[in-house]
Protein backbone atom coordinates (compact mmCIF):
# COMPACT_ATOMS: atom_id res chain seq x y z
CA UNK A 1 0.00 0.00 0.00
CA UNK A 2 2.59 2.55 1.05
CA UNK A 3 4.75 1.50 -1.89
CA UNK A 4 1.91 2.28 -4.25
CA UNK A 5 1.32 5.53 -2.42
CA UNK A 6 4.92 6.64 -2.95
CA UNK A 7 4.72 5.84 -6.65
CA UNK A 8 1.39 7.63 -7.09
CA UNK A 9 2.61 10.69 -5.26
CA UNK A 10 5.72 10.87 -7.42
CA UNK A 11 3.53 10.66 -10.50
CA UNK A 12 1.28 13.47 -9.21
CA UNK A 13 4.16 15.90 -8.78
CA UNK A 14 4.66 16.91 -12.44
CA UNK A 15 0.92 17.52 -12.83
CA UNK A 16 0.86 19.75 -9.76
CA UNK A 17 3.76 21.80 -11.05
CA UNK A 18 2.25 21.88 -14.53
CA UNK A 19 -0.91 23.46 -13.15
CA UNK A 20 1.28 25.83 -11.09
CA UNK A 21 -0.50 24.52 -8.03
CA UNK A 22 2.46 24.53 -5.67
CA UNK A 23 1.52 27.28 -3.27
CA UNK A 24 3.50 30.47 -3.17
CA UNK A 25 3.23 33.46 -0.87
CA UNK A 26 2.00 36.32 -3.04
CA UNK A 27 1.12 38.64 -0.18
CA UNK A 28 4.34 40.68 -0.49
CA UNK A 29 4.28 41.00 -4.25
CA UNK A 30 0.68 42.01 -5.00
CA UNK A 31 1.90 45.45 -6.04
CA UNK A 32 4.98 44.32 -7.94
CA UNK A 33 4.98 44.69 -11.72
CA UNK A 34 4.10 41.71 -13.88
CA UNK A 35 7.59 41.74 -15.23
CA UNK A 36 9.35 41.45 -11.90
CA UNK A 37 6.82 38.81 -10.82
CA UNK A 38 7.66 36.81 -13.93
CA UNK A 39 11.36 37.14 -13.12
CA UNK A 40 10.76 35.87 -9.60
CA UNK A 41 8.70 33.01 -10.94
CA UNK A 42 11.57 32.11 -13.24
CA UNK A 43 13.78 31.82 -10.16
CA UNK A 44 11.12 29.75 -8.39
CA UNK A 45 10.66 27.29 -11.24
CA UNK A 46 14.42 27.04 -11.79
CA UNK A 47 14.99 26.15 -8.13
CA UNK A 48 12.13 23.68 -8.41
CA UNK A 49 13.72 22.04 -11.43
CA UNK A 50 17.10 21.82 -9.66
CA UNK A 51 15.62 20.36 -6.49
CA UNK A 52 13.62 17.79 -8.43
CA UNK A 53 16.70 16.85 -10.45
CA UNK A 54 18.66 16.39 -7.22
CA UNK A 55 15.89 14.26 -5.74
CA UNK A 56 15.60 12.16 -8.91
CA UNK A 57 19.33 11.48 -8.82
CA UNK A 58 19.36 10.55 -5.13
CA UNK A 59 16.27 8.34 -5.33
CA UNK A 60 17.91 6.53 -8.24
CA UNK A 61 21.03 6.05 -6.11
CA UNK A 62 18.87 4.91 -3.20
CA UNK A 63 17.15 2.42 -5.47
CA UNK A 64 20.45 0.98 -6.68
CA UNK A 65 21.61 0.64 -3.10
CA UNK A 66 18.38 -1.08 -2.10
CA UNK A 67 18.92 -3.52 -4.95
CA UNK A 68 22.49 -4.30 -3.93
CA UNK A 69 21.45 -4.87 -0.33
CA UNK A 70 18.41 -6.83 -1.48
CA UNK A 71 16.08 -4.88 0.80
CA UNK A 72 12.47 -6.02 0.74
CA UNK A 73 9.23 -4.61 2.15
CA UNK A 74 8.28 -5.92 5.54
CA UNK A 75 4.86 -7.41 4.89
CA UNK A 76 4.86 -8.69 1.35
CA UNK A 77 8.54 -9.14 0.62
CA UNK A 78 8.48 -6.96 -2.49
CA UNK A 79 12.00 -5.90 -3.44
CA UNK A 80 12.23 -2.24 -2.47
CA UNK A 81 14.13 -1.13 -5.55
CA UNK A 82 11.00 -1.57 -7.67
CA UNK A 83 8.99 1.29 -6.10
CA UNK A 84 12.16 3.39 -6.01
CA UNK A 85 12.58 2.96 -9.75
CA UNK A 86 8.88 3.52 -10.43
CA UNK A 87 9.14 6.88 -8.69
CA UNK A 88 11.83 8.05 -11.08
CA UNK A 89 9.76 8.89 -14.18
CA UNK A 90 7.45 11.13 -12.14
CA UNK A 91 10.30 12.93 -10.45
CA UNK A 92 12.25 13.35 -13.66
CA UNK A 93 9.26 14.68 -15.57
CA UNK A 94 8.57 17.12 -12.74
CA UNK A 95 12.09 18.45 -13.09
CA UNK A 96 11.66 18.84 -16.86
CA UNK A 97 8.33 20.62 -16.39
CA UNK A 98 10.04 23.04 -14.02
CA UNK A 99 12.79 23.66 -16.53
CA UNK A 100 10.37 24.30 -19.40
CA UNK A 101 8.45 26.75 -17.21
CA UNK A 102 11.68 28.53 -16.34
CA UNK A 103 12.47 29.00 -20.02
CA UNK A 104 8.94 30.29 -20.61
CA UNK A 105 9.25 32.76 -17.75
CA UNK A 106 12.65 34.01 -18.87
CA UNK A 107 11.35 34.51 -22.42
CA UNK A 108 8.25 36.26 -21.15
CA UNK A 109 10.30 38.52 -18.89
CA UNK A 110 12.58 39.58 -21.74
CA UNK A 111 9.57 40.23 -23.98
CA UNK A 112 7.95 42.20 -21.20
CA UNK A 113 4.75 40.17 -21.04
CA UNK A 114 3.40 37.93 -18.29
CA UNK A 115 3.64 34.22 -18.86
CA UNK B 1 29.07 30.89 13.43
CA UNK B 2 27.51 28.70 16.06
CA UNK B 3 25.11 25.99 14.96
CA UNK B 4 22.31 27.97 16.54
CA UNK B 5 23.11 30.99 14.40
CA UNK B 6 23.19 28.76 11.32
CA UNK B 7 19.77 27.46 12.24
CA UNK B 8 18.41 30.98 12.54
CA UNK B 9 19.95 32.10 9.25
CA UNK B 10 18.38 29.12 7.51
CA UNK B 11 15.05 30.29 8.77
CA UNK B 12 15.72 33.81 7.53
CA UNK B 13 16.86 32.58 4.12
CA UNK B 14 13.69 30.55 3.82
CA UNK B 15 11.51 33.59 4.54
CA UNK B 16 13.39 35.61 1.90
CA UNK B 17 12.78 32.93 -0.71
CA UNK B 18 9.10 32.84 0.22
CA UNK B 19 8.77 36.60 -0.18
CA UNK B 20 10.08 36.40 -3.76
CA UNK B 21 7.40 33.90 -4.77
CA UNK B 22 9.48 30.74 -4.68
CA UNK B 23 7.05 27.85 -4.05
CA UNK B 24 6.87 27.22 -0.29
CA UNK B 25 8.05 23.63 -0.59
CA UNK B 26 11.16 24.71 -2.50
CA UNK B 27 11.73 27.70 -0.21
CA UNK B 28 12.00 25.19 2.63
CA UNK B 29 14.01 22.59 0.74
CA UNK B 30 16.82 24.81 -0.58
CA UNK B 31 17.94 26.37 2.76
CA UNK B 32 17.44 22.95 4.32
CA UNK B 33 19.80 21.30 1.88
CA UNK B 34 22.38 24.08 2.14
CA UNK B 35 22.23 23.98 5.93
CA UNK B 36 22.70 20.22 5.89
CA UNK B 37 25.86 20.62 3.81
CA UNK B 38 27.24 23.33 6.14
CA UNK B 39 26.43 21.44 9.31
CA UNK B 40 27.45 17.99 8.30
CA UNK B 41 28.82 17.93 4.76
CA UNK B 42 27.99 17.06 1.18
CA UNK B 43 28.15 13.28 1.32
CA UNK B 44 25.94 12.99 4.42
CA UNK B 45 23.33 15.06 2.55
CA UNK B 46 23.61 12.77 -0.45
CA UNK B 47 23.25 9.73 1.78
CA UNK B 48 20.32 11.31 3.63
CA UNK B 49 18.44 12.06 0.41
CA UNK B 50 18.79 8.50 -0.85
CA UNK B 51 16.26 7.25 1.62
CA UNK B 52 14.58 10.40 2.96
CA UNK B 53 12.27 11.24 0.08
CA UNK B 54 11.10 7.69 -0.41
CA UNK B 55 10.79 7.27 3.34
CA UNK B 56 8.71 10.43 3.63
CA UNK B 57 6.14 9.60 1.00
CA UNK B 58 5.85 5.86 1.62
CA UNK B 59 4.12 5.98 4.99
CA UNK B 60 0.96 3.93 5.27
CA UNK B 61 -0.84 6.58 7.34
CA UNK B 62 -0.24 9.19 4.64
CA UNK B 63 -2.36 7.33 2.09
CA UNK B 64 -5.36 8.47 4.12
CA UNK B 65 -4.91 12.02 2.82
CA UNK B 66 -5.52 11.51 -0.93
CA UNK B 67 -8.36 9.10 -0.15
CA UNK B 68 -10.27 11.50 2.04
CA UNK B 69 -9.63 14.25 -0.50
CA UNK B 70 -11.12 12.14 -3.27
CA UNK B 71 -14.12 11.42 -1.06
CA UNK B 72 -14.61 15.16 -0.53
CA UNK B 73 -14.26 15.83 -4.25
CA UNK B 74 -17.02 13.32 -5.02
CA UNK B 75 -19.21 15.00 -2.41
CA UNK B 76 -18.57 18.39 -4.04
CA UNK B 77 -19.35 17.23 -7.57
CA UNK B 78 -22.22 14.98 -6.55
CA UNK B 79 -24.39 17.88 -5.36
CA UNK B 80 -24.38 16.69 -1.75
CA UNK B 81 -23.92 20.27 -0.54
CA UNK B 82 -27.37 21.28 -1.82
CA UNK B 83 -29.04 18.49 0.12
CA UNK B 84 -27.18 19.46 3.28
CA UNK B 85 -28.00 23.13 3.01
CA UNK B 86 -31.67 22.47 2.33
CA UNK B 87 -31.83 20.23 5.38
CA UNK B 88 -30.05 22.75 7.61
CA UNK B 89 -32.36 25.49 6.41
CA UNK B 90 -35.45 23.38 7.06
CA UNK B 91 -34.13 22.90 10.57
CA UNK B 92 -33.11 26.48 11.40
CA UNK B 93 -35.11 28.60 8.95
CA UNK B 94 -37.75 29.51 11.53
CA UNK B 95 -35.28 31.66 13.47
CA UNK B 96 -34.38 35.18 12.45
CA UNK B 97 -31.08 34.94 10.58
CA UNK B 98 -31.88 31.25 10.22
CA UNK B 99 -30.47 30.88 6.74
CA UNK B 100 -27.10 32.25 7.84
CA UNK B 101 -27.20 29.74 10.69
CA UNK B 102 -28.12 27.03 8.20
CA UNK B 103 -25.07 28.01 6.13
CA UNK B 104 -22.85 27.51 9.17
CA UNK B 105 -24.46 24.19 10.00
CA UNK B 106 -24.19 22.97 6.40
CA UNK B 107 -20.50 23.90 6.41
CA UNK B 108 -20.01 21.87 9.58
CA UNK B 109 -21.84 18.90 8.10
CA UNK B 110 -19.97 19.08 4.82
CA UNK B 111 -16.68 19.57 6.66
CA UNK B 112 -17.37 16.28 8.44
CA UNK B 113 -17.08 14.31 5.22
CA UNK B 114 -14.62 16.50 3.31
CA UNK B 115 -10.97 17.00 4.11
CA UNK B 116 -10.55 20.28 2.32
CA UNK B 117 -11.60 23.55 3.92
CA UNK B 118 -11.46 25.36 0.62
CA UNK B 119 -13.81 22.85 -0.98
CA UNK B 120 -16.18 23.04 1.99
CA UNK B 121 -16.41 26.81 1.89
CA UNK B 122 -16.73 27.06 -1.86
CA UNK B 123 -19.27 24.32 -2.33
CA UNK B 124 -21.62 25.39 0.46
CA UNK B 125 -21.29 29.04 -0.50
CA UNK B 126 -22.19 28.28 -4.13
CA UNK B 127 -25.49 26.88 -2.94
CA UNK B 128 -26.20 29.07 0.08
CA UNK B 129 -25.00 32.49 -1.00
CA UNK B 130 -27.45 33.07 -3.93
CA UNK B 131 -30.31 31.85 -1.74
CA UNK B 132 -29.37 34.24 1.08
CA UNK B 133 -29.14 37.21 -1.24
CA UNK B 134 -32.47 36.30 -2.81
CA UNK B 135 -34.05 36.58 0.64
CA UNK B 136 -32.38 39.98 1.23
CA UNK B 137 -29.63 39.00 3.60
CA UNK B 138 -27.02 41.76 3.67
CA UNK B 139 -23.85 41.01 1.71
CA UNK B 140 -21.82 41.59 4.84
CA UNK B 141 -23.61 38.98 6.94
CA UNK B 142 -23.99 36.45 4.13
CA UNK B 143 -20.35 36.42 3.06
CA UNK B 144 -19.00 36.59 6.62
CA UNK B 145 -21.19 33.76 7.92
CA UNK B 146 -20.20 31.44 5.07
CA UNK B 147 -16.49 32.33 5.18
CA UNK B 148 -16.49 31.67 8.92
CA UNK B 149 -18.59 28.52 8.72
CA UNK B 150 -16.12 27.09 6.22
CA UNK B 151 -13.24 27.41 8.68
CA UNK B 152 -14.71 24.54 10.68
CA UNK B 153 -13.43 22.28 7.93
CA UNK B 154 -9.93 22.80 9.35
CA UNK B 155 -10.93 21.26 12.64
CA UNK B 156 -13.52 18.65 11.69
CA UNK B 157 -12.28 15.21 10.69
CA UNK B 158 -11.26 14.21 8.08
CA UNK B 159 -9.43 17.54 7.92
CA UNK B 160 -6.20 17.23 5.95
CA UNK B 161 -4.46 19.69 8.25
CA UNK B 162 -5.46 17.61 11.25
CA UNK B 163 -4.13 14.43 9.64
CA UNK B 164 -0.87 16.17 8.76
CA UNK B 165 -0.41 17.24 12.38
CA UNK B 166 -1.14 13.74 13.64
CA UNK B 167 1.33 12.15 11.24
CA UNK B 168 3.99 14.74 11.98
CA UNK B 169 3.82 14.34 15.75
CA UNK B 170 3.22 10.58 15.51
CA UNK B 171 -0.11 10.74 17.25
CA UNK B 172 -2.89 8.25 16.75
CA UNK B 173 -5.11 9.67 13.97
CA UNK B 174 -8.26 8.20 15.47
CA UNK B 175 -7.70 9.86 18.85
CA UNK B 176 -6.83 13.10 17.11
CA UNK B 177 -10.10 12.94 15.14
CA UNK B 178 -12.12 12.36 18.29
CA UNK B 179 -10.52 15.32 20.04
CA UNK B 180 -11.78 17.70 17.35
CA UNK B 181 -15.52 17.15 17.77
CA UNK B 182 -16.29 18.96 21.02
CA UNK B 183 -14.19 22.04 20.12
CA UNK B 184 -15.90 22.11 16.69
CA UNK B 185 -19.27 21.91 18.42
CA UNK B 186 -18.27 24.83 20.64
CA UNK B 187 -17.24 26.71 17.49
CA UNK B 188 -20.55 26.10 15.71
CA UNK B 189 -22.47 27.08 18.83
CA UNK B 190 -20.46 30.29 19.12
CA UNK B 191 -21.15 31.18 15.49
CA UNK B 192 -24.89 30.57 15.84
CA UNK B 193 -25.00 32.82 18.90
CA UNK B 194 -22.97 35.46 17.06
CA UNK B 195 -25.50 35.41 14.19
CA UNK B 196 -28.46 35.56 16.59
CA UNK B 197 -27.00 38.60 18.35
CA UNK B 198 -25.94 40.25 15.11
CA UNK B 199 -29.40 40.10 13.51
CA UNK B 200 -30.94 41.54 16.67
CA UNK B 201 -28.52 44.46 16.71
CA UNK B 202 -28.83 44.96 12.93
CA UNK B 203 -32.37 43.83 12.09
CA UNK B 204 -32.08 45.10 8.52
CA UNK B 205 -29.29 42.64 7.70
CA UNK B 206 -31.61 39.64 7.64
CA UNK B 207 -35.24 39.04 6.57
CA UNK B 208 -37.91 38.07 9.12
CA UNK B 209 -38.01 34.40 10.05
CA UNK B 210 -39.54 32.01 7.49
CA UNK B 211 -42.29 29.48 8.02
CA UNK B 212 -41.04 25.99 7.29
CA UNK B 213 -43.68 23.33 6.66
CA UNK B 214 -43.25 19.96 8.34
CA UNK B 215 -43.44 18.28 4.94
CA UNK B 216 -40.46 20.33 3.75
CA UNK B 217 -38.42 19.20 6.74
CA UNK B 218 -39.37 15.60 6.05
CA UNK B 219 -38.42 15.85 2.39
CA UNK B 220 -35.09 17.47 3.23
CA UNK B 221 -34.38 14.78 5.82
CA UNK B 222 -35.03 12.03 3.30
CA UNK B 223 -32.64 13.74 0.92
CA UNK B 224 -29.85 13.91 3.47
CA UNK B 225 -29.90 10.40 4.93
CA UNK B 226 -27.36 8.86 2.51
CA UNK B 227 -24.81 11.42 3.68
CA UNK B 228 -25.58 10.65 7.32
CA UNK B 229 -25.21 6.97 6.52
CA UNK B 230 -21.80 7.47 4.91
CA UNK B 231 -20.66 9.50 7.90
CA UNK B 232 -21.81 6.86 10.39
CA UNK B 233 -20.35 3.98 8.35
CA UNK B 234 -16.94 5.59 7.89
CA UNK B 235 -16.38 7.21 11.25
CA UNK B 236 -18.36 4.69 13.26
CA UNK B 237 -16.09 2.05 11.78
CA UNK B 238 -12.94 4.01 12.50
CA UNK B 239 -13.88 4.96 16.07
CA UNK B 240 -15.27 1.52 16.77
CA UNK B 241 -11.89 0.10 15.83
CA UNK B 242 -13.40 -1.99 13.02
CA UNK B 243 -11.05 -0.56 10.44
CA UNK B 244 -8.08 1.81 10.19
CA UNK B 245 -8.52 5.42 9.02
CA UNK B 246 -7.10 4.47 5.62
CA UNK B 247 -9.59 1.62 5.21
CA UNK B 248 -12.38 3.88 6.41
CA UNK B 249 -11.38 6.50 3.88
CA UNK B 250 -11.46 3.94 1.06
CA UNK B 251 -14.91 2.76 2.07
CA UNK B 252 -16.09 6.36 2.35
CA UNK B 253 -14.73 7.20 -1.07
CA UNK B 254 -16.59 4.33 -2.69
CA UNK B 255 -19.83 5.09 -0.81
CA UNK B 256 -19.68 8.80 -1.66
CA UNK B 257 -19.04 7.91 -5.27
CA UNK B 258 -22.13 5.69 -5.30
CA UNK B 259 -24.24 8.36 -3.55
CA UNK B 260 -23.11 10.98 -6.06
CA UNK B 261 -23.96 8.65 -8.97
CA UNK B 262 -27.34 7.84 -7.46
CA UNK B 263 -28.20 11.53 -7.25
CA UNK B 264 -27.43 11.66 -10.96
CA UNK B 265 -25.33 14.77 -10.60
CA UNK B 266 -21.86 13.35 -11.09
CA UNK B 267 -21.03 13.78 -14.75
CA UNK B 268 -18.17 12.21 -16.62
CA UNK B 269 -16.26 15.48 -16.75
CA UNK B 270 -17.04 16.01 -13.06
CA UNK B 271 -15.50 12.62 -12.29
CA UNK B 272 -12.34 13.47 -14.22
CA UNK B 273 -12.21 16.80 -12.41
CA UNK B 274 -12.41 14.97 -9.05
CA UNK B 275 -9.41 12.83 -9.93
CA UNK B 276 -7.52 15.86 -11.20
CA UNK B 277 -8.01 18.05 -8.14
CA UNK B 278 -7.12 15.16 -5.88
CA UNK B 279 -3.91 14.46 -7.81
CA UNK B 280 -3.01 18.12 -7.92
CA UNK B 281 -3.63 18.80 -4.25
CA UNK B 282 -1.92 15.59 -3.15
CA UNK B 283 1.11 16.55 -5.21
CA UNK B 284 1.15 19.96 -3.53
CA UNK B 285 0.83 18.57 0.00
CA UNK B 286 3.46 15.89 -0.46
CA UNK B 287 5.86 18.36 -2.04
CA UNK B 288 5.53 20.52 1.08
CA UNK B 289 6.12 17.41 3.16
CA UNK B 290 9.37 16.76 1.30
CA UNK B 291 10.51 20.39 1.64
CA UNK B 292 9.58 20.65 5.31
CA UNK B 293 11.37 17.39 5.99
CA UNK B 294 14.58 18.77 4.52
CA UNK B 295 14.62 22.00 6.50
CA UNK B 296 13.59 20.22 9.67
CA UNK B 297 16.41 17.72 9.24
CA UNK B 298 18.94 20.53 9.16
CA UNK B 299 17.24 22.49 11.92
CA UNK B 300 17.54 19.35 14.01
CA UNK B 301 21.26 19.22 13.17
CA UNK B 302 21.60 22.84 14.27
CA UNK B 303 19.93 21.84 17.54
CA UNK B 304 17.73 24.89 17.32
CA UNK B 305 14.58 23.09 18.50
CA UNK B 306 16.19 21.45 21.53
CA UNK B 307 18.09 24.60 22.52
CA UNK B 308 14.93 26.64 22.20
CA UNK B 309 13.14 24.11 24.40
CA UNK B 310 15.90 24.36 27.01
CA UNK B 311 15.98 28.15 26.97
CA UNK B 312 12.23 28.43 27.39
CA UNK B 313 12.19 25.63 29.95
CA UNK B 314 14.81 27.38 32.09
CA UNK B 315 13.37 30.86 31.84
CA UNK B 316 10.75 30.91 34.54
CA UNK B 317 7.84 32.03 32.37
CA UNK B 318 4.48 30.52 33.28
CA UNK B 319 3.68 27.77 30.72
CA UNK B 320 0.31 29.31 29.92
CA UNK B 321 2.05 32.58 28.98
CA UNK B 322 4.38 30.62 26.67
CA UNK B 323 1.32 28.99 25.12
CA UNK B 324 -0.39 32.34 24.63
CA UNK B 325 2.80 33.69 23.04
CA UNK B 326 2.96 30.75 20.65
CA UNK B 327 -0.67 31.25 19.69
CA UNK B 328 -0.08 34.95 18.93
CA UNK B 329 2.97 33.99 16.88
CA UNK B 330 0.80 31.59 14.88
CA UNK B 331 -1.89 34.20 14.23
CA UNK B 332 0.79 36.53 12.84
CA UNK B 333 2.46 33.80 10.79
CA UNK B 334 -0.95 32.75 9.50
CA UNK B 335 -1.31 36.20 7.95
CA UNK B 336 1.36 35.42 5.38
CA UNK B 337 1.57 31.63 5.19
CA UNK B 338 -0.91 28.92 4.41
CA UNK B 339 -1.97 26.64 7.25
CA UNK B 340 -0.43 23.44 5.98
CA UNK B 341 3.08 24.80 5.46
CA UNK B 342 2.85 26.64 8.75
CA UNK B 343 2.20 23.40 10.62
CA UNK B 344 4.79 21.37 8.75
CA UNK B 345 7.41 24.03 9.29
CA UNK B 346 6.83 25.08 12.88
CA UNK B 347 5.55 22.01 14.67
CA UNK B 348 8.92 20.22 14.71
CA UNK B 349 10.42 23.33 16.34
CA UNK B 350 7.61 24.23 18.71
CA UNK B 351 6.50 20.74 19.68
CA UNK B 352 9.58 19.91 21.83
CA UNK B 353 9.06 23.21 23.68
CA UNK B 354 5.48 22.26 24.49
CA UNK B 355 6.41 18.75 25.56
CA UNK B 356 9.08 20.20 27.86
CA UNK B 357 6.61 22.37 29.74
CA UNK B 358 4.11 21.33 32.36
CA UNK B 359 0.47 22.12 31.57
CA UNK B 360 -2.00 21.13 34.26
CA UNK B 361 0.00 17.91 34.72
CA UNK B 362 -1.12 16.49 31.36
CA UNK B 363 0.65 13.42 29.98
CA UNK B 364 2.70 13.66 26.76
CA UNK B 365 0.06 12.13 24.48
CA UNK B 366 -2.72 14.29 25.93
CA UNK B 367 -0.56 17.36 25.61
CA UNK B 368 0.15 16.57 21.96
CA UNK B 369 -3.54 16.18 21.14
CA UNK B 370 -4.53 19.29 23.07
CA UNK B 371 -1.82 21.38 21.43
CA UNK B 372 -2.85 20.09 18.00
CA UNK B 373 -6.42 21.25 18.51
CA UNK B 374 -5.15 24.64 19.72
CA UNK B 375 -2.98 25.09 16.61
CA UNK B 376 -5.87 24.10 14.37
CA UNK B 377 -8.10 26.62 16.12
CA UNK B 378 -5.55 29.31 15.36
CA UNK B 379 -5.39 28.07 11.76
CA UNK B 380 -9.16 28.53 11.57
CA UNK B 381 -8.77 32.07 12.81
CA UNK B 382 -6.04 32.65 10.23
CA UNK B 383 -8.44 31.74 7.43
CA UNK B 384 -10.66 34.74 8.11
CA UNK B 385 -8.18 37.06 9.82
CA UNK B 386 -7.14 40.19 7.86
CA UNK B 387 -5.13 41.00 5.80
CA UNK B 388 -5.03 37.58 4.12
CA UNK B 389 -7.94 35.35 5.06
CA UNK B 390 -8.12 32.54 2.51
CA UNK B 391 -11.82 31.98 3.08
CA UNK B 392 -12.58 35.67 2.70
CA UNK B 393 -10.84 35.50 -0.67
CA UNK B 394 -12.94 32.53 -1.69
CA UNK B 395 -16.14 34.34 -0.73
CA UNK B 396 -14.94 37.40 -2.57
CA UNK B 397 -14.46 35.32 -5.70
CA UNK B 398 -18.05 34.07 -5.46
CA UNK B 399 -19.74 37.28 -4.37
CA UNK B 400 -18.20 39.81 -6.69
CA UNK B 401 -20.55 42.64 -5.78
CA UNK B 402 -19.61 42.59 -2.07
CA UNK B 403 -16.30 44.38 -1.39
CA UNK B 404 -13.81 42.44 0.67
CA UNK B 405 -13.77 45.14 3.35
CA UNK B 406 -17.48 44.45 3.95
CA UNK B 407 -16.74 40.77 4.57
CA UNK B 408 -13.90 41.63 6.95
CA UNK B 409 -16.26 43.88 8.90
CA UNK B 410 -18.85 41.14 9.01
CA UNK B 411 -16.31 38.63 10.26
CA UNK B 412 -15.53 40.60 13.44
CA UNK B 413 -18.29 39.13 15.66
CA UNK B 414 -17.25 35.64 14.57
CA UNK B 415 -13.61 36.38 15.33
CA UNK B 416 -14.62 37.48 18.82
CA UNK B 417 -16.29 34.11 19.46
CA UNK B 418 -13.21 32.39 18.00
CA UNK B 419 -10.87 34.12 20.44
CA UNK B 420 -13.19 33.38 23.37
CA UNK B 421 -13.20 29.72 22.29
CA UNK B 422 -9.40 29.68 22.01
CA UNK B 423 -9.17 31.06 25.55
CA UNK B 424 -11.57 28.40 26.82
CA UNK B 425 -9.66 25.62 25.08
CA UNK B 426 -6.37 26.80 26.60
CA UNK B 427 -7.88 27.17 30.07
CA UNK B 428 -9.77 23.88 30.03
CA UNK B 429 -7.94 21.07 28.19
CA UNK B 430 -10.75 18.73 29.24
CA UNK B 431 -13.01 20.27 26.55
CA UNK B 432 -10.65 18.73 24.01
CA UNK B 433 -9.71 15.55 25.83
CA UNK B 434 -13.03 14.49 27.32
CA UNK B 435 -14.34 12.62 24.29
CA UNK B 436 -10.96 11.01 23.61
CA UNK B 437 -10.84 9.63 27.15
CA UNK B 438 -14.45 8.53 27.04
CA UNK B 439 -14.13 6.54 23.83
CA UNK B 440 -10.61 5.12 23.84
Amino acid sequence: MQLGCAVCVASFLPYTQFRSANIIVDFFTVNASERSKTRMDALGTLLYALVMALITWRVAAGGLQARENEETSMLMGIPLWIPYMLMLPGLAVASVVGLVQTIDHVRAASNGVAA
Amino acid sequence: MSTLQIGLSLFGFMLVLMVVRVPIAIAMFVPGAIGYVILSGWSPLMAHLKGAVYGRVSVYDLSVIPLFMLMGAFAVHGGLSRALFRFANALLGRFKGGMAMAGVLACAAFGSISGSTVATTATIAQVAYPEMRRLNYSGRLATAALATGGTMGVLLPPSVTLMVYAILTEQNITRMFLAAYVPALVAAFGYLIAIAIYVRVNPESAPPAQQIAASELLRATLDVWPIALIFVAVFGGIYGGIFTPTEGASIGTVLTFIAALARGELTRSGFVECLRTTAQTSGMIFMIFIGADMINASLALSQLPSQLATIIGEASIPPVAVMAGIMIFYVILGCVMDEMSMILLTVPVVFPVILGLDFYGLGAADKAIWFGILILTVCEIGMIFPPVGLNVYIMNGLAKNVPMSETYKGVVPFLITDFIRLGLLIAFPSITLWLVHRLT
